[in-house]
């Protein structure tokens, strides 16, 4: 009885034990994961590698995505100074344009989801977008109602994707060196 | 002491046992469920067919938060506010499947098909790869060995079993009609008919498309 007791336990452990480490390693191995300023982007979403080590960590880092010559995605859930990202704060996000056939910026909550709003907001995009001068963007991310330049975030933690629909080819030859805006934090509440 | 060791044994053999069941399993039932998504649950309208494209409704763009009930969650988790989506499962044992874009005028869109098994994308039809013009696509499986009707594009599918993703850009609010327009316009038919010198199967085919 001890005994089997004793194997139990093992058992539970081991495949617990046998669990984590998976996931850990295989996030670690996929760490594919390149940073341009607060703008972070993972080389394996919708590429095409072989080998069952490989497809679980594509599994988890986009599955169905595009190749990369196709769209490219940025994910920023911080400031350009690192700070997380906070509905109750106001954000600047100004700097060159995306270099991109198409490109939008949108915002979502803390669990992938667009973020409720009144106006029906959720992005800002290369149509939608005004410009300062020809190449120049300065978008309102949070706070009060901004206009045709604004994201809305609501009030919890927030993250913003970049999506480059045919990216320039600086994206996807440099992707950690492109050209993208940087995010301040104007004002809390 | 004896004991102790034999703990140790079977400790390893299980951590590396669900080690290894993990990473086989999981981009499987990943990938079952994006199958469910489109052949049980679909985009609440019922399941989407096999061998049938199925288009985002434009009051879901519209307002994303609030999918018809009985949608798959997969349609509205982490979406983009940028394109309509196209989805279905296609099954190539029966024969080829065209796929038909109309003239999309320029305006940016992708379809993009992936082999389930690997995950890996084999092909794109669209603005960057083959252009905005109209255009029919005959996506085969890898066993079948027939004649390609005239002006027709092969595309040769390395698995039975396609899941096919479009993408159709919306401008603006204002452009989501023209959008949904031409978006629902992107369809899958079979090839009826084979054997046939191509006239036949090309005529079929355009009636198909007509009736939609």
């Amino acid at each position: 009885m001890r005994l089997a007791l004793k194997l139990l336990a093992v058992l539970v452990v081991g495949t617990a034990l046998g669990l984590a480490t998976t996931w850990l390693s295989v996030r670690w191995f996929s760490s594919s994961r390149i940073s341009d300023g607060p703008w972070k982007t993972n080389l394996l979403a919708g590429s095409a590698q072989s080998g069952s080590y490989w497809r679980a960590a594509v599994a988890i880092h986009g599955l169905f995505a595009l190749n990369r010559s196709e769209s490219a995605y940025y994910t920023a859930d911080t400031d350009s100074d690192g700070g997380r990202l906070d509905g109750r704060c106001r954000y600047e996000m100004t700097g060159p344009e995306p270099q991109a056939r198409w490109w939008s910026i949108t915002a979502y909550g803390p669990d992938d989801y667009l973020i409720p709003n009144p106006a029906h907001r959720y992005s800002v995009s290369k149509t939608t977008v005004a410009r300062e001068g020809d190449t120049t963007i300065r978008v309102q991310v949070g706070g009060e109602a901004g206009g045709n330049n604004w994201i809305p975030t609501g009030v919890g933690r927030f993250s913003l994707t970049l999506r480059l629909y045919n990216p320039g080819s600086e994206v996807v030859t440099n992707p950690a060196h492109a050209a993208l805006p940087a995010i301040t934090k104007a004002a809390c509440t | 002491m004896h004991m102790a060791y034999e703990h140790l044994l079977v400790f390893g053999v299980v951590c590396v046992a669900v080690w290894l069941l993990v990473i086989y399993f999981w981009p499987r039932i990943f990938l079952l469920v994006f199958k469910r998504a489109i052949l049980v649950t679909g985009g609440g309208d019922g399941p989407i067919p096999i061998n049938t494209l199925y288009t985002e409704p434009q009051a879901l763009f519209t307002d994303p938060l609030h999918p018809p009930a009985g949608a798959s969650k997969l349609w509205t988790t982490g979406v983009n506010h940028d394109t309509l989506v196209t989805a279905g499962w296609l099954d190539l044992r029966n024969g080829p499947q065209i796929l038909h874009v109309p003239d999309m005028a320029g305006r940016y869109y992708s379809v993009q098909f992936n082999d389930p098994s690997k995950n890996s994308n084999f092909a794109y039809v669209g603005k960057r790869t083959t252009g905005t013009g109209a255009g029919e696509y005959l996506v085969s499986g890898p066993r079948w060995k027939g004649t390609v009707p005239g002006g027709m594009t092969q595309i040769f599918s390395p698995n039975n079993s396609v899941f096919v993703i479009g993408r159709t850009l919306v401008e603006s609010d204002s452009d989501l009609p023209a959008a949904y327009a031409l978006t629902k316009q992107i369809q899958i038919v079979p090839l009826t008919n084979p054997t046939s010198n191509g006239m036949g199967s090309q005529h079929l085919f355009e009636d198909a498309c007509g009736s939609r």
